[in-house]
C-alpha cells in the first residue's frame, strides 16, 4: 500500500537498519516490481534470481502467482510489471499480440533455448531399430500403438493451448498416428512416470529446460529441420501439398514487461534485460530441485553466491 | 374445483397414448434426417453460417465493462478497484495475524512487530472452542486435524488458507443472508435471483475468473472474489427458504407483541430460522475449500498451491499430503460451525453470573492466546512447530501408486478397454451422431410431458443455445462424459445407499468415506488415476465418479430412512419378508428422493467438468479451460453458458418429474 | 448437581504444561545438514569383498557441461573414488585388487569405450554423429587389465543432447 506513513517509516528504518552494501544506488521508486510467477519450476528459479537481485539492487519485490497466457492482460494493465519466461514455442501469438498493443514492451531473450520435440524412452530403441529416424515411425506403430488407437500408434502431445502442430504434422507427414492432447502438463508427465516405471512403450512431446529430460534416457524423433517457409509454405519439404511437414522449430525464451515501468524503474528494467542464463545453469538447478529435493531458496542462494560478479555487472 | 380435477382426469387418460405417439414420429424423423443427412445436412449438424457469434459479443461487452464503462464519477473498473483495495486490509490483517506476522515496512526493510498466533495457541484454542461448542469428542477432533497440520508440516500454507477462509465465509454469508432477506422480502427480486443463482451456481468458474482477474487484478484479492461468488449461492437460497418456513404463529407472536419490520425480522425470524441458516454457513464453508485449488490457480498460495505444484512436479505424496490437509481443515470447520449451530439454548438465570463465568471458555482462550504469545518470543519451539520433529508419509504414497502400476496395470487396462468398448465409444458415437434437431425436440417433448408448455419452451430454447453457438458437438461430448458417470455412480452409490440405510455401522463408516471424497481435493487422485488409465475419457470419467457418487449414496440411504414407520409396519403386519418390504414399498416411496438425488449428482458430475479438461476430454470443459489459458472471456462465457443449460434442463426436468411422483404417492 | 470443575483453571493448567514441554523440546532452527554429494548421480557401494577386509568403494564423477550437449562437444569430467587407487602406469598390466583406472562409455558398456584413463580430471569428446535426446556417459571402474570389478563399481551421468 503506497501511503505516506508507509513509505515514511521505511525511510526511517532503512536508515537506521541493517548495513546496506555500498553498491546500491537510491532507487528511484519504493514501490514494488511484480513479477510473475507461473507453475513450472525453471520459470520460478528465473523470477527469484531476478529479484534477489532488484532486491539487492535496493528496489522491493512482489512475487504474483498468474497463468502464463492470461498474464498479459496484467502485464498490459500494469497490475503486473515483469514475466520472465515467454516461450516462443508456446507463447509468441500472445506476446506479439500484447506487444501490438504498444503497452508491454520486449525486455530481451533470456539467453536459454527452448527444444521440444516427440520423445520415446531408450528402451524402444530395442523394438523399432529404425530410430530416431521419423521414417521408422510407421513401422513401429503398432510398437506404440494402445487398444484405442490401434492399428495406429498413439502420440502424446502437450495442452492444447500449447499450439506446436503436431495434428497437422502428423497429417503432413503421412503418420499413421493419433495425436491425443494432455489437458495439462502434469497429466503429460503423469502418463511418462507411470510408463517408465513399467518399461512401457510411450511417445510423447517433451521439452527442455525441464526435470523430465535429465530423469529419463531417450531420444527425440530426429525430424527434417524446421525453417519458417516449412509451416507457411506448402509447397516446401517432402509434402508439396501441405505445410508443417517438418520438425519444432528451436524457440528462443523472452522475457517481457509493462511498458510504462521503465520510466518508473529505469535501472531496474535494465537489469532486467541485462539478465542472462544458459541451459546448463537453468538444467542444473531445475535437477536440483524437482529431482534432488532441494528448496528453490537455497539453490537460488548458491547461485547468487557463486556468480557475484556476473549479477553486480547486471546492475550497473 | 371439480372442473379443473375433471379436465385433467381425462387429460391424464388420453395423456400416455398421446406421448407415445410423439415419441415414435419423433424416432421416425430422427432415422430420416440421419438417413438423408447428405440431402439436409443443416437438420443433422448445425451448419457453421448459421453460427451466432455470441462470444464476439460478450468479449466485446467484457472489453468495454472493463475499460470504458463510466459511471459518470467514475469508471466501473476503478469501483471493482476500489471495491479490491478494500477487501485488501482485512485479508492482509488476517494473513498477519494467522500466516505472516504484523511487520513494518515493505521488502527487505522489513521489520515484524508482532509474531504471528503460536501454532500451540491456535491448536488449544480452537480445541476449547471445540470443547464450548459440543464435547471432548470435537475438541479432539479440532485439535487432531490441526495437529496433522503442524506435524506434516503443511502449517504455513494451512494458515495462509486459513486465512482467507476466514475473511471470505463471513463475506459469503453475511452477503447471501442479506441477499436472502431481500429476496424474501420482494417476490419480484426472488424471480430475478432464483435463475441467476442457477447460473452462478452451474457455470463452471474458470468461465468467469477471467473477468474477475480483470475487474480485480490479480492477486489474492481476486481468489477470495471468486471464492465469494461460488460459495454465497447456497447461503442466498437457504436464507430464503428457511425464512419462510417460519411457522406462522411464531410470526403472528411478533407482530402481536408489537415488532416493528426490522425488530421483526432481526429478532423474531432470523433467530428462528437460525438452524437452517448454520447449514447454509455450512456449505459456504465447505465450497470455500472445494475452491482452494482453483483460487491457487490465481494467485490464492497456500495448501491449493501446494497441491497443484506438488502434482506437476510428479511428487504424488506430497500432494496428497497436502489435499489431506484440506480435508481435515474441511472436516474439522463443517464440525465447528454444525456443533455452532446445534448449541442447545442457555438455560436462562434469574441472576446474570459476572462476565467471565459466563464465559469461561473466551477467558481461558484470551489469556492462553495471550501466554504463549510472550512466551513464543523466548522459546521458538511454542512460536513455530519445530522443523526437525515434522514427518512425512510422502514417499509411501508415491511407493503405493508405483506398486499398483507395475502390477496391476495390465489387469486395470482390461477393464478399462471393455468399459470403453462397451459403453462409452457406443455412447459417445450415438449422441455425436444423432441429428441436433432431433435432440432439441427430444427435450422439449419431454418439458411438456412433465410440466406443461412453459417448460417445454425453456428446455427447448435451452437445447437451441447450444446448438447456435456453436458449441453442439462438445456440448453433446459433455452430454455422453456425464452421463455415463451418473450412470456409474448410480450403479454404485444406490446399493451402497442401500445397504448403508440398513445397516447404522456402515452407515457411519460410510459417511466417513464420502465425507473425504467430497473435500479432497480431486487434483490429487486425478494424477494417479492419468497413470493408472492414461490420458482420456475414461480417467475423466473415473474422476468425475468419484466425486459423484457421494450424493447417490446420500440421497438413497436418506430417503430410504425417510419412509413413514407406519407404511413399513403395515407391510409387515401384511406378511411382506423383508426384502419385499424393500423393494416393493420403501423404494418406491423413497424414488423421489433418490431422484433428487440423481439430480445432485448430474449437477456435480457438470462441475467437476473443468477439473476433466485438465486430464484432457474435448468437451465444453475444454472449452472453457482453454479460454481462460487465452483470457477469452466471450469464449468461456458462452461455453459455461452451455454447460450451466445442461444443468438447468436435467434439474427442471427432474424436479417436475419427482412433484408429480410425489404428488401421485400422495406424499405432497 | 455436582460443582463443575472450572473450565479456565484446567485449561489454563494444560496450556502452561504443553507450553513448558515445547520450551524445552523447541530448538532453535537448525541449519540445514550440508548437502552430501554434489550433483553427480550416487553410484551403489561396493560391498566389502567377502572374507577380506577391504572397505566399500565409492565412485562419484561431476561433468562441466550436461545441457545443450552439441556433436563433437568436448566435456571435462572429475573422478573422485574411495577405496581405490587409480593407477595411470597400470593400464594394461596385472590385475591388483584395488587399483585400476576407469573406463567411460557413451550409453551401455557395450563397444569401445570413448576414453581409458586414471586421471582425476579428464576431457571426454562427444562423437559427431550423436542423436538429440537424453543420453548418459557410463563411468565403470576397471582393474589393470581392464576386467570390469566385481560387483561392478559404476555411475551414470546424464547429458542432454540437441544440435542447436
Amino acid at each position: 500500500m503506497k501511503t505516506c506513513a508507509k513509505s515514511l517509516a521505511t525511510a526511517v528504518l532503512a536508515a537506521a537498519a541493517l548495513a546496506v552494501p555500498p553498491a546500491v544506488a537510491a532507487v528511484e521508486s519504493e514501490d514494488p516490481i511484480k513479477l510473475t510467477i507461473h507453475d513450472w519450476t525453471g520459470q520460478y528459479i528465473t523470477t527469484n534470481i531476478m529479484g534477489a537481485v532488484l532486491e539487492e539492487m535496493g528496489y522491493n519485490v512482489e512475487y504474483v502467482q498468474a497463468d502464463y497466457i492470461a498474464q498479459f492482460a496484467g502485464l498490459e494493465a500494469g497490475d503486473l510489471h515483469v514475466a520472465m519466461e515467454m516461450w516462443e514455442t508456446t507463447g509468441k501469438d500472445a506476446m506479439e499480440a500484447s506487444l501490438a498493443t504498444g503497452k508491454t514492451v520486449d525486455l530481451g531473450e533470456t539467453g536459454m533455448v527452448a527444444i521440444e520435440e516427440w520423445w520415446y524412452p531408450m528402451y524402444m530403441k530395442e523394438k523399432c531399430p529404425g530410430l530416431p529416424d521419423w521414417n521408422a515411425l510407421n513401422e513401429c506403430a503398432e510398437a506404440f500403438a494402445t487398444p484405442e488407437t490401434h492399428p495406429k500408434g498413439r502420440y502424446l502431445g502437450g495442452p492444447v493451448t500449447w499450439g506446436g502442430y503436431d495434428d497437422e504434422r502428423a497429417d503432413a507427414l503421412g503418420l499413421d498416428y493419433e495425436v491425443v492432447h494432455a489437458g495439462t502438463d502434469a497429466a503429460l508427465f503423469a502418463e511418462l512416470e507411470s510408463a517408465m516405471q513399467r518399461e512401457a512403450p510411450i511417445l510423447l512431446w517433451i521439452y527442455t529446460p525441464h526435470w523430465a529430460p535429465i530423469k529419463y534416457e531417450g531420444e527425440w524423433v530426429d525430424f527434417p529441420r524446421y525453417t519458417d517457409e516449412c509451416y507457411k509454405d506448402p509447397s516446401w519439404g517432402m509434402n508439396p501439398d501441405k505445410a508443417y511437414d517438418c520438425g519444432k522449430p528451436r524457440g528462443w525464451i523472452k522475457k517481457v514487461g509493462w511498458k510504462d515501468g521503465e520510466a518508473k524503474w529505469p535501472k531496474a528494467y535494465q537489469a532486467v534485460r541485462n539478465f542472462t542464463i544458459s541451459n546448463q545453469e537453468m538444467g542444473e538447478m531445475v535437477g536440483q530441485v524437482d529431482l534432488d529435493g532441494r528448496s528453490v531458496d537455497e539453490v537460488v542462494a548458491d547461485w547468487m553466491t557463486a556468480n557475484k560478479d556476473r549479477w553486480m555487472a547486471w546492475t550497473m | 374445483m371439480s372442473a379443473p380435477a375433471s379436465r385433467d382426469r381425462w387429460l391424464a387418460a388420453g395423456l400416455p397414448r398421446r406421448y407415445a405417439i410423439a415419441w415414435l414420429v419423433l424416432l421416425l424423423v430422427a432415422i430420416a434426417v440421419h438417413l438423408a443427412r447428405g440431402a439436409l445436412p443443416a437438420l443433422a449438424t448445425y451448419p457453421e453460417p448459421w453460427f451466432l457469434p455470441l462470444r464476439f459479443w460478450v468479449s466485446d461487452l467484457m472489453k468495454w465493462l472493463v475499460n470504458d464503462f463510466d459511471l459518470g464519477l467514475f469508471t466501473f473498473q476503478e469501483m471493482t478497484r476500489s471495491i479490491a483495495w478494500l477487501l485488501e486490509w482485512p485479508l492482509r490483517a488476517a494473513q498477519s495475524l494467522f500466516a505472516e506476522g504484523f511487520s513494518r515496512g515493505i521488502g527487505r526493510d522489513a521489520e515484524e512487530i508482532v509474531p504471528r498466533i503460536p501454532w500451540i495457541a491456535l491448536i488449544v484454542a480452537c480445541a476449547l472452542m471445540g470443547l464450548s461448542a459440543r464435547g471432548r469428542g470435537l475438541a479432539a477432533l479440532v485439535a487432531g486435524a490441526l495437529l496433522y497440520l503442524a506435524v506434516f508440516g503443511q502449517w504455513d500454507s494451512a494458515m495462509v488458507t486459513l486465512a482467507s477462509i476466514v475473511i471470505a465465509v463471513p463475506l459469503g454469508a453475511g452477503a447471501g443472508l442479506l441477499l436472502g432477506i431481500a429476496g424474501f422480502r420482494s417476490v419480484r427480486l426472488e424471480r430475478v435471483l432464483v435463475p441467476l443463482l442457477d447460473l452462478m451456481q452451474t457455470v463452471p468458474i474458470f468461465a468467469y475468473l477471467v473477468p474477475v482477474l480483470f475487474l480485480f487484478g490479480f492477486g489474492p484479492v481476486a481468489a477470495m472474489v471468486a471464492t465469494i461468488i461460488y460459495a454465497t449461492p447456497p447461503m442466498v437460497r437457504v436464507t430464503m427458504l428457511a425464512l419462510r418456513q417460519v411457522p406462522a404463529d411464531v410470526v403472528e407472536f411478533g407482530r402481536m407483541a408489537g415488532c416493528s419490520r426490522r425488530q421483526l425480522l432481526w429478532k423474531v425470524l432470523v433467530p428462528s430460522a437460525r438452524p437452517s441458516l448454520m447449514v447454509g454457513i455450512n456449505q459456504v464453508i465447505m465450497l470455500s475449500l472445494n475452491m482452494v485449488i482453483i483460487a491457487s490457480m490465481i494467485g490464492a498460495g497456500g495448501l491449493g498451491y501446494d497441491v497443484l505444484t506438488s502434482l506437476k512436479r510428479l511428487r504424488i505424496g506430497d500432494g496428497v499430503e497436502a489435499g489431506l490437509a484440506i480435508t481435515l481443515l474441511a472436516i474439522a470447520l463443517d464440525r465447528l460451525s454444525q456443533a455452532f449451530a446445534n448449541r442447545p439454548p442457555r438455560a436462562h438465570r434469574d441472576t446474570t453470573p459476572p462476565f467471565f463465568r459466563r464465559h469461561p471458555f473466551l477467558i481461558a482462550a484470551t489469556a492462553l492466546l495471550a501466554v504463549s504469545w510472550m512466551a513464543g518470543s523466548v522459546l521458538p519451539g511454542v512460536q513455530d512447530y519445530p522443523e526437525t520433529l515434522e514427518i512425512s508419509t510422502a514417499q509411501m504414497w508415491s511407493d503405493l501408486i508405483k506398486w499398483i502400476n507395475v502390477n496391476f496395470y495390465d489387469h486395470l487396462e482390461a477393464v478399462k478397454t471393455w468399459l470403453l468398448f462397451h459403453l462409452l465409444i457406443p455412447v459417445k458415437r450415438f449422441l455425436t451422431t444423432v441429428p441436433w434437431i432431433a435432440v432439441v425436440a427430444a427435450v422439449a417433448i419431454a418439458g411438456h410431458r412433465l410440466g406443461g408448455w412453459r417448460l417445454a419452451a425453456l428446455t427447448g430454447s435451452l437445447a437451441l443455445f447450444m446448438a447456435v453457438t456453436g458449441n453442439w458437438e462438445k456440448s453433446m461430448i459433455t452430454v455422453y462424459l456425464c452421463g455415463v458417470s451418473v450412470l456409474v455412480a448410480s450403479l454404485i452409490g444406490i446399493p451402497v445407499g442401500i445397504w448403508a440405510a440398513r445397516n447404522e455401522r456402515v452407515h457411519r463408516v460410510v459417511q466417513v468415506v464420502i465425507d473425504t471424497l467430497q473435500t479432497l481435493p480431486s487434483f490429487v487422485y486425478l494424477i494417479p488415476v492419468v497413470m493408472l488409465f492414461r490420458v482420456g475419457d475414461f480417467s475423466a470419467m473415473i474422476a468425475v465418479v468419484a466425486y459423484a457418487v457421494a450424493p447417490a449414496v446420500r440421497y438413497t440411504a436418506h430417503g430410504l430412512r425417510q419412509v413413514p414407520a407406519q407404511l413399513i409396519e403395515a407391510a409387515t403386519a401384511a406378511g411382506c419378508t423383508r426384502r419385499q418390504t424393500l423393494w416393493k414399498v420403501q423404494f418406491p416411496i423413497a424414488l423421489p428422493e433418490i431422484m433428487l438425488g440423481i439430480n445432485q449428482t448430474i449437477m456435480l458430475a457438470l462441475s467437476m467438468l473443468v477439473i476433466t479438461a485438465l486430464v484432457g476430454t474435448r468437451d465444453l470443459g475444454q472449452e472453457v479451460y482453454i479460454a481462460l489459458t487465452k483470457a477469452d472471456t466471450g469464449r468461456g462465457i458462452v461455453a459455461g453458458l452451455c454447460v450451466a443449460f445442461i444443468a438447468i434442463i436435467s434439474d427442471r426436468l427432474i424436479s417436475a418429474w419427482v412433484r408429480r411422483k410425489k404428488r401421485e404417492l400422495g406424499l405432497e | 448437581m455436582p460443582p463443575r470443575r472450572s473450565p479456565i483453571a484446567s485449561s489454563l493448567l494444560a496450556g502452561v504444561a504443553v507450553l513448558a514441554l515445547m520450551g524445552g523440546c523447541g530448538e532453535e532452527d537448525t541449519p540445514p545438514a550440508s548437502a552430501g554429494a554434489e550433483s553427480a548421480p550416487e553410484s551403489p557401494a561396493a560391498a566389502p569383498e567377502a572374507g577380506g577386509a577391504a572397505p566399500a568403494i565409492t565412485l562419484e564423477v561431476t561433468a562441466d557441461k550436461t545441457h545443450a550437449v552439441q556433436p563433437g562437444d568436448e566435456i571435462g569430467i572429475t573422478v573422485s573414488v574411495e577405496g581405490f587407487t587409480l593407477d595411470a602406469a597400470g593400464i594394461g598390466a596385472e590385475a591388483e585388487p584395488g587399483r585400476g583406472h576407469y573406463h567411460v562409455y557413451f550409453g551401455g558398456s557395450e563397444g569401445e569405450p570413448l576414453l581409458v584413463s586414471a586421471d582425476a580430471n579428464a576431457v571426454v569428446k562427444v562423437s559427431d554423429d550423436v542423436t538429440d535426446g537424453t543420453h548418459s556417459l557410463l563411468i565403470q571402474l576397471r582393474g589393470n587389465d581392464h576386467s570390469p570389478l566385481d560387483p561392478p563399481i559404476e555411475t551414470k551421468v546424464r547429458l542432454i543432447i540437441y544440435r542447436l
